[in-house]
């Protein structure tokens, strides 16, 4: 081979790859140099030179030895030794050795400098190491799918695992995907695909369910990458699985449901009801049971919680199935200590209310039977002396007037009868009005009222429907009259109005005034002060299952409601 | 008490304008004296007493007097309901009931009113002005 030969062999394989860090050598069977790439070396100097001179001196002897075993072992055939470079500032080589065959025998050398190469694949190397790192802490796989070429997707390994794909190598089929989704999510998941490779970003949270009782829930965030023409190139996805956080959200959600639940007036047994619901729901396990001690002994293997009492456990959360973890163990605590601090407080306010509707029917019945005494005494006033006067009044009329000092007793007398018997009509209508019997409640409210009128200077005025009449005459009087003898002592108004109505199967007694009010914040020290009669009232009220409202403004008069059971 | 009973109550040329009276009370006091008032006035004779509102009925229908002069609250029933009674029942089609009370009362008189009685008046009402007050209500029913 002339040196022109060699220098234009040279070029040729520089030429091949122009630009390129592409170095080839061409070497007889005594491996002296038949031709050189300049850039590895200078031919007209290379040629006719052992390899072991113009091969790099770093790697010289690795690649004799290469060529050495090729041609001992005759025949074509190729080695690719192993470049180890010895230190950071040595030019790293990928190379091949290679023995081509004829009638004599050649050895090509081809190398290349991969040095920036290899860093920038090490740089990857390191990156996706450190993302594969990255996805498994935070729980996240990632895929990215190019919708021009249909189904065309790759997955991380870490998105194979979260999605219960371990065993496959790459991504699944889109349809094996689609099966392994929980079938009422799966709707959501093609339609969610569909609007990526429309160009809309999409963030939804899908469940699957794996086996019987693996339940997992994943958020599936995706990112289109529009191209210049306005096609979606490709969709950069990341899945989480938001299982354990979604459990633990489930359970915290769970337990403050059931706190504000307790605050509201249920009952200790609808309480208990709902904590079961809580925990069942939120554990998936059927095998749950809240005891109240003394239970029986809890089954082996179960795990028991204990619910706090005032004096020691109350009782229990039992829960069978299998094994808690330490998460589901601390959530059946909160559990157990809503439920334990609501029944104590349930049980206090029972007791307290109970208490409390003992004194209301006691101050009720004490009421009632000083309304009999009163329409006892008012009855006897009535039918006695009452008609006693009238009917001496009647005697008196008939007797001889004709003297002038008789006359003058005699005016005297029917002067003091006329006194006598008003007097004793005010005492009977204070006490009972016994028109009741006789005239109604319409006859009895209006006497009440007009009485109250005279004491406390107002002008009453009584409107009372039909259908409120004969129904509780007694009792609706008897509050009437208390609220009317309220109004005339501390009112000072000019005008009460009294109702009586039936609505909704209720009595409604109203009595409003447009006297001095009450301030707002003195109201309920008055009621409990017993400045204002009203709390009896509100018991005796209460006492029947009814209810009792005070509106009242500084200045412009109060209005008392009752509603009493018709 | 006795009291003196017309002599002529279904004929004679003087029944025509002496009215038949009936008084119903409970209180006997009250009943007898007032019976005897009403029975002094030349014009009104007591024909029978009732104490209670079912006797009071049972003699009206009984005796047809002119007029009834019924006690508003009484045991059995009401003067009111007596009163109701006769006019829906027409046992006592020529008698007039006129309601007296103790408790003289607004609405009272108007449930009287309804009940078909031609006046309410309070037990303390004077003696003449009563017997006038019942001639002129048996006269304006006549």
């Amino acid at each position: 081979v002339s040196d022109e030969h060699a220098l234009a062999a040279g070029a040729l394989l520089d030429a091949v790859a122009p630009g390129s860090v592409l170095l080839t050598a061409v070497f007889d069977e005594q491996l002296r140099c038949l031709a050189v790439s300049p850039s590895l070396a200078d031919p007209a100097d290379a040629v006719g030179r052992p390899a072991a001179e113009v091969l790099p001196a770093p790697v010289a002897p690795t690649l004799v030895a290469a060529f050495e075993a090729l041609r001992a072992e005759g025949g074509s055939s190729w080695r690719r030794p192993l470049i180890t470079p010895p230190g950071a500032d040595t030019p790293l080589y990928r190379v091949g050795c290679y023995r081509l065959d004829g009638a004599e025998p050649r050895f090509a050398f081809l190398g290349a400098d991969i040095t920036a190469r290899s860093e920038r694949q090490m740089r990857v190397r390191e990156n996706r190491r450190r993302l594969e790192l990255a996805e498994r802490v935070a729980g996240i796989g990632a895929y990215t799918w190019w919708p021009a070429e249909g189904d065309r997707w790759s997955w991380s390994p870490q998105l194979l695992e979260l999605a219960g794909f371990a065993d496959h190598a790459s991504a699944p089929p889109y349809a094996s995907w689609i099966a392994r989704v929980d079938p009422r999510d799966r709707k959501l998941t093609v339609d969610a695909r569909d609007r990526t490779a429309r160009g809309e970003r999409i963030d939804i949270t899908i469940r699957q369910q794996r086996a019987p009782g693996d339940h997992r829930v994943l958020r599936v965030i995706a990112v289109p990458s529009v191209g210049a023409a306005g096609d979606v190139e490709r969709v950069d996805g990341v899945v989480q699985d938001i299982t354990d956080f979604e459990r633990t959200a489930a359970q915290h959600r769970a337990v403050a449901e059931l706190g504000r639940t307790a605050l509201e007036h249920l009952d200790v047994g609808e309480l208990i009801r709902r904590a079961r619901e809580a925990v069942t729901a939120s554990l998936d396990l059927p095998g749950v049971a809240i005891l109240e001690y003394p239970a029986a002994p809890v089954p082996p293997g179960a795990e028991s919680v204990p619910i706090p009492g005032p004096e020691g456990a109350w009782g229990a959360i039992v829960v069978s199935g299998r094994a808690l973890t330490d998460e589901e163990l601390q959530f059946l605590h909160a559990v157990a200590n809503v439920l334990g601090n609501a029944i104590a407080r349930l049980h206090l306010e029972s007791e307290l209310s109970s208490q409390a509707r003992a004194r209301g029917r006691l101050l009720a019945e004490a009421l009632d039977a000083e309304d009999r005494t009163r329409r006892e005494i008012s009855e006897t006033l009535h039918d006695g002396p009452l008609q006693d006067l009238l009917a001496l009044t009647q005697y008196v009329d008939q007797l001889d007037t004709s003297g002038e000092r008789s006359a003058l007793h005699l005016e005297r007398a029917r002067a003091g009868l006329r006194q006598a018997i008003t007097g004793l009509r005010e005492v009977m209508v204070e006490l009972h009005p016994v028109v009741l019997d006789v005239g109604g409640l319409e006859s009895a409210l209006g006497a009440v009222a007009a009485q109250q009128g005279r004491i406390g200077g107002f002008e009453a005025d009584v409107r009372i429907e039909e259908a409120a009449c004969g129904l509780r005459d007694a009792l609706v009087l008897s509050l009437a009259r208390e609220l009317l003898v309220n109004a005339a002592k501390h009112a000072r108004a000019t005008r009460v109005g009294v109702s009586v109505a039936r609505t909704d199967g209720e009595l409604r007694l109203e009595v409003a005034d447009d006297g001095a009010g009450i301030a707002d914040g003195r109201l309920a020290d008055a009621v409990r002060d017993g400045h204002i009669g009203l709390a009896s009232t509100r018991q005796r009220v209460e006492a029947v299952g009814g209810w009792l409202r005070i509106a009242s403004t500084l200045g412009a008069g109060t209005t008392i409601t009752a509603g009493v059971p018709a | 008490m006795t009291c003196r009973l017309a002599a002529s109550v279904t004929d004679g040329p003087e029944a025509t304008h002496v009215k038949q009276v009936l008084i119903a009370d409970d209180h006997a006091g009250y009943r007898e004296g007032v019976a005897r008032l009403i029975d002094a006035h030349p014009r009104l004779s007591v024909v029978a007493l009732a104490a209670d509102g079912t006797e009071a009925y049972e003699r009206i229908v009984d005796v047809q007097p002119h007029i009834a002069l019924l006690d508003v609250r009484m045991p059995g029933h009401t003067g009111i309901d007596v009163c109701r009674r006769l006019r829906e029942s027409g046992d006592a089609p020529g008698t007039v009931v006129v309601l007296i009370t103790g408790t003289p009362d607004p609405v009272l008189a108007r449930q009287a009113g309804a009940a078909g009685a031609a006046a309410v008046l309070g037990k303390e009402t004077p003696p003449r002005e009563l017997c006038e007050l019942l001639l002129a209500a048996s006269d304006g029913a006549a």
